[in-house]
């Protein structure tokens, strides 16, 4: 409505103006001008100074600015304005049209329930069906324009017409294609590019520098880009699971913390129920209530891991009434279950109750190795539980090699100036440089109590260490210490949640199953939990605050944890706790696993995009460090790729230049399924051919259900598109708008056309209403 | 003088040098050795000066107390048998050979005490005697299978095994009562022990007399083990270590039974600690 009344008003478009240029058609010389513009003004001046002495001020005003803008409009119509644009001439010029033939064009979102892809072949019709009712914008193009039609979804091809497109495309590469298309026309005279799509980009999520580089080259070449948008933006009623993250390697017999990312709108008050599977048994449930209109959270499933080797878990919602697409309600995702044993060292500086029990706990856990090492006098160690005849024989470990071939470090009481400077220096660095964890108990000569306050561990530690901590406990005289207290343990939010604090799904119940088990005490005077730092279990003793029992935190690319009671194993023993109470085994052995589970390992390996198309280049990484785990860059790395039917194909890696000790290789599937891929690394530092590292993982082939997840349009993505590149976004049905837009081109071959303003309806009606102003204000004052 | 009055004369001179020479033998033994009486002043003495009683309520806080299980039994021996002198003895010891951060007093605890389990190792004695209530068979029973760990010494013979034996059937049926070979760990948890040595009571020990009581010739070390062959029970039969740490400072008891004790106490405290 307004842009047809701004079109009539002033014989061209908004676009028009936009692109065009206004010049004045002045047909006399300069002298001339001037003398017309000191003409007026005399005139103007005469006449106003007349009037002054008869009519009071405001309505001198006004009478003398009608009369001044009438004689201005009239002066300026003489000078003959003129709008300059430049046309496409037809028929000379190339209008390139992308057709999305992406799967996420098949989504029925629009009305009735109609595809996507309707409102693309509507817009381009076949031959047969051209002609009938209102002209599709293929028709129009064709009038104007030589087009040429590609469909792009993961690659993008020419086609003759749009019944070829089959919407079957597992990705959507918006940004690629363009810059392809772009390509192909580079040495014709290009108006611009039509793009139909629903914007949903499943290739350059995320990549912002990709988007700005492709952009910035469309607009360099003088490309417009004119995207027209199907689909909505938000659909009626949909749940959405997202990607699930999973590690890719977890350890047999632990619990799996999974976040799965869940999205829902129009489905308020519903509840959906969770589901995690491995290999069609369920493995966890978990319900949500979805509270608003439009929900995005993230669901936290704990499953066990329970068989060793590849496993496959899927996720799903069961879908609701009304849901306009369902394939998003699944999710899959492959893992790779471990049983090599994880390998902690655990160090008492005496013999402690805690060391019996905990070896106890994790006696029944074969993932779980625990080698101890108690001080039972000044020099004297006990060992218990060590592989070989060699382990530990020289006490505590004084070098990286054999600290960092632990994958966790418990500390019990023990004071810091047991330790060189080296050996704190280096359990700093094993946490955060080889990524190992760390776990510090509470005890007589731990914490502050035991001189860690100046020292590099002071670091790791996820609580701070307050400043008046006693001095070091003297190994001789050991008096009740001061701070001995006891702590009524419960778990706190975020220990609810976590996989070693919650004992139950429900936090009720899991606040009510710490709540009956006997308090436990402590001895060391701790300050507040790090920033970082997440508290799963707090206890409540004298006073009224608090404080932290078991909190942990990351500390570089490790682990640390602490629990600040030294006497654990009262969940144990004490005459309260049934026999077949299992409350102490399974929070020790989860503590541990969680622990040292996510220590990375000499090589550590991975493929990207871990669900490939087929044909599609997947990336193998490996990172390789030596027995120190210190980087090696000058390794012989090599994977061996099995695939679904067996067939080994061997992938040279090689270091990749850009960070110390990776590695990177390319394979391309050529078939759909799981492809194991093994990777050793050999060389100098890496030790014996029989002890090099060796690491799987895996990827999938030919699954992409990309199109299907994060689906709505996304219009933004267009709109960005199309004000980049000087182009603008349209509706299906405003095809007579673009081809206006397009004619406007200033690339391609074009002629330039001058249309007169002078002649336009809008300065006869401004003219006639500024005459009519001055009439009537003459009239009402009864001036002549 | 007649022949006969020469061979009286000779008979009386070899019996006086006879009879002197045993006097002379006699008195000299006895003034290295305490006479019974001599042994039970100094037991009585003992008793009295230094310890004023068996002491309740510990002090929370210490990672290990050496605690005594106090138990039902017929007949006047029982628990409490050297209690609380050679737990006091026996502890200083414990305090300056290790690093453990040990409570210095002694402590008992009824086996149906709540608190029972705060006491992951259980010491008792003269089990000879045993004669447990139910529900001392039943706390005990929780207590081993919990994790406790229980050792047991001074009785002496085939009846107080017999008895034992009895009892540790009603605790733990059906689980037998194995010798402990010398290669086991909690011979090296410590010290190295490489023989079982009988550790007499202390008349025997500072008088020199035999070393065992009764009809227990030979000093056996047994256990008893759970179903992951931890060891849950430790049987000291046929010896008496606690007498060994009582009277470790005197100066009549022979210290090499002494040494041995120490050894063995420490070896079972940090192993049942550490296993």
């Amino acid at each position: 409505m307004f842009l047809s009344a701004f079109e009539w008003l002033l014989g061209s478009p908004p676009v028009a103006f936009e692109r065009g240029q206004i010049e004045l058609l002045v047909p006399w010389g300069i002298f001339w001008i001037a003398a017309a513009v000191v003409g007026a003004l005399v005139f103007f001046l005469l006449g106003y100074r007349r009037l002054g002495r008869r009519l009071e001020k405001p309505g001198r005003l006004l009478l003398g600015a009608a009369r001044f803008a009438a004689i201005a409009l009239v002066l300026l119509c003489l000078f003959r304005p003129q709008l300059v644009l430049s046309l496409v001439v037809p028929q000379e010029n190339v209008v390139g049209v992308l057709l999305d033939d992406s799967r996420s064009m098949q989504i029925a979102d629009g009305e009735d329930g109609r595809p996507r892809s309707e409102a693309l072949l509507a817009a381009f019709p076949d031959e047969a069906a051209a002609g009938r009712g209102e002209a599709a914008l293929g028709d129009l193009l064709r009038e104007k324009f030589v087009t040429r039609l590609f469909r792009f979804s993961e690659e993008t091809r020419r086609v003759a017409s749009a019944s070829e497109l089959g919407f079957t495309g597992a990705r959507t590469d918006l940004l690629g294609s363009l810059s392809r298309v772009a390509d192909e026309l580079a040495s014709l005279p290009v108006a611009g590019i039509v793009l139909l799509s629903d914007g949903a980009d499943t290739v350059a999520g995320g990549r912002e520098e990709d988007l700005d580089q492709t952009l910035l080259d469309l607009r360099t070449r003088g490309i417009r880009v004119y995207p027209v948008a199907v689909g909505r933006p938000e659909f009626d009623a949909d749940l959405e699971l997202g990607a699930p993250d999973v590690p890719a390697r977890v350890l047999r017999g632990s619990l799996l913390e999974i976040r799965l990312p869940l999205r829902a709108t129009g489905l308020a008050g519903r509840t959906a129920r969770v589901e995690a599977l491995d290999e069609g048994r369920i493995i966890a449930t978990e319900t949500v209530r979805l509270s608003g209109d439009s929900v995005d959270t993230a669901v936290t499933l704990l499953a066990p891991a329970e068989e060793a080797g590849t496993r496959r878990l899927r996720f799903r919602v069961a879908p609701f009434a009304g849901e306009v697409l369902t394939r998003n309600n699944e999710q899959s995702v492959l893992m790779e279950v471990d049983d090599r044993p994880l390998r902690l060292l655990y160090f008492e500086g005496q013999p402690r109750w805690e060391l019996k029990f905990l070896r106890r706990a994790v006696a029944g856990d074969p993932e779980l190795h625990v080698s101890c090492l108690i001080r039972t006098a000044e020099g004297k160690f006990y060992r218990v539980d060590v592989a070989d005849a060699g382990e530990l024989a020289g006490g505590f470990p004084d070098t990286r090699e054999e600290l960092f071939g632990y994958d966790g470090v418990i500390l019990g009481s023990v004071e810091a100036s047991f330790f060189s400077q080296d050996q704190l220096n280096m359990l700093r660095d094993f946490v955060s440089q080889r990524g190992g964890g760390l776990l510090t108990l509470g005890g007589t000569s731990a914490f502050g109590e035991g001189g860690y306050r100046d020292t590099p561990l002071a670091e790791v530690l996820p609580l701070a260490l307050p400043e008046e901590s006693a001095a070091p406990a003297d190994a001789g005289d050991r008096p009740v210490p001061a701070a001995f207290r006891e702590l009524s343990v419960l778990p706190t939010r975020a220990g609810s949640l976590h996989p070693v604090a919650r004992l139950d799904p429900d936090p009720l119940a899991n606040a009510d199953l710490y709540r009956n088990l006997p308090a436990l005490s402590a001895v060391n005077r701790l300050g507040q939990p790090k920033p970082g730092a997440t508290v799963l279990l707090e206890g409540l003793g004298a006073s009224e605050e608090p404080e932290a029992v078991l909190l942990v935190q990351r500390f570089g690319r490790g682990r640390s944890a602490s629990l600040t009671v030294q006497d654990l194993w009262v969940w144990q023993m004490d005459a309260s706790i049934p026999l077949e109470d299992e409350t102490h085994e399974v929070l020790s052995r989860r503590l541990l696993r969680w622990l040292a589970s996510e220590a990375p390992r000499r090589l550590e390996v991975s493929a990207a995009p871990a669900k490939s198309l087929v044909g599609e280049r997947v990336t193998l990484r490996a990172r390789v460090e030596d027995e120190r785990f210190l980087a090696v860059n000058d390794a012989f790395v090599e994977a061996e790729v099995t695939g679904p039917d067996g067939v080994i194909s061997g992938v040279p890696l090689r270091w990749t230049g850009q960070g110390d000790g990776e590695y990177s290789g390319v394979y391309v599937a050529t078939g759909p399924g799981t492809h194991q891929v093994e990777i050793r690394a050999g060389g100098a530092g890496l030790g014996e051919e029989s002890e090099a590292p060796r690491a799987r993982t895996l990827f999938e082939a030919g699954v992409v259900d990309d199109e299907f997840f994060d689906a709505e349009a996304d219009p933004e993505l267009l709109a960005r598109i199309a004000e980049a590149t000087g182009g603008r976004v349209f509706e299906p049905d405003e095809a007579g708008e673009l081809l206006t837009d397009l004619s406007l081109a200033e690339s391609g071959t074009t002629v330039v056309e001058r249309r007169e303003l002078w002649n336009v309806p809008a300065v006869f009606l401004l003219l006639f209403g500024l005459l009519a102003a001055d009439w009537g204000v003459r009239h009402a004052r009864g001036l002549p | 003088m007649s022949r006969r009055g020469i061979l009286a004369a000779a008979f009386l001179l070899v019996a006086a040098v006879l009879f002197g020479g045993t006097l002379l033998v006699w008195n000299s033994a006895s003034a290295l050795q305490p006479s019974r009486r001599q042994i039970r002043e100094m037991l009585a003495e003992a008793m009295r000066e230094d310890l004023g009683g068996p002491r309740f309520g510990r002090p929370p806080g210490h990672d290990f107390y050496f605690t005594r299980a106090a138990y039902t039994s017929y007949g006047w021996r029982g628990w409490s048998v050297d209690y609380p002198k050679a737990d006091r003895q026996f502890l200083i010891g414990l305090r300056r050979i290790t690093n453990l951060d040990s409570y210095e007093n002694e402590n008992s605890v009824l086996l149906t005490d709540p608190d029972l389990g705060r006491y992951p190792f259980l010491y008792t004695v003269e089990v000879g005697h045993m004669a447990m209530t139910d529900e001392e068979v039943l706390a005990l029973r929780r207590y081993l299978h919990q994790g406790g760990f229980l050792v047991v010494d001074d009785f002496w013979g085939t009846a107080e095994w017999v008895n034992f034996a009895h009892e540790m059937g009603r605790v733990l049926p059906g689980r037998p009562i194995e010798d402990i070979s010398l290669d086991h760990p909690v011979f090296r948890a410590f010290f190295e022990v490489n023989e079982i040595v009988q550790v007499p009571n202390v008349g025997q020990g500072m008088r020199g007399g035999p070393t065992w009581e009764r009809d227990g010739y030979n000093p056996v070390v047994r256990g008893i083990f759970d179903d992951e062959g931890r060891l849950m029970v430790l049987v000291n039969w046929n010896t008496d270590l606690g007498d060994a740490w009582e009277w470790a400072e005197n100066p009549y008891y022979p210290l090499h039974f002494s040494n041995y004790a120490y050894a063995m106490g420490i070896n079972f405290i940090i192993y049942a600690m550490a296993h």
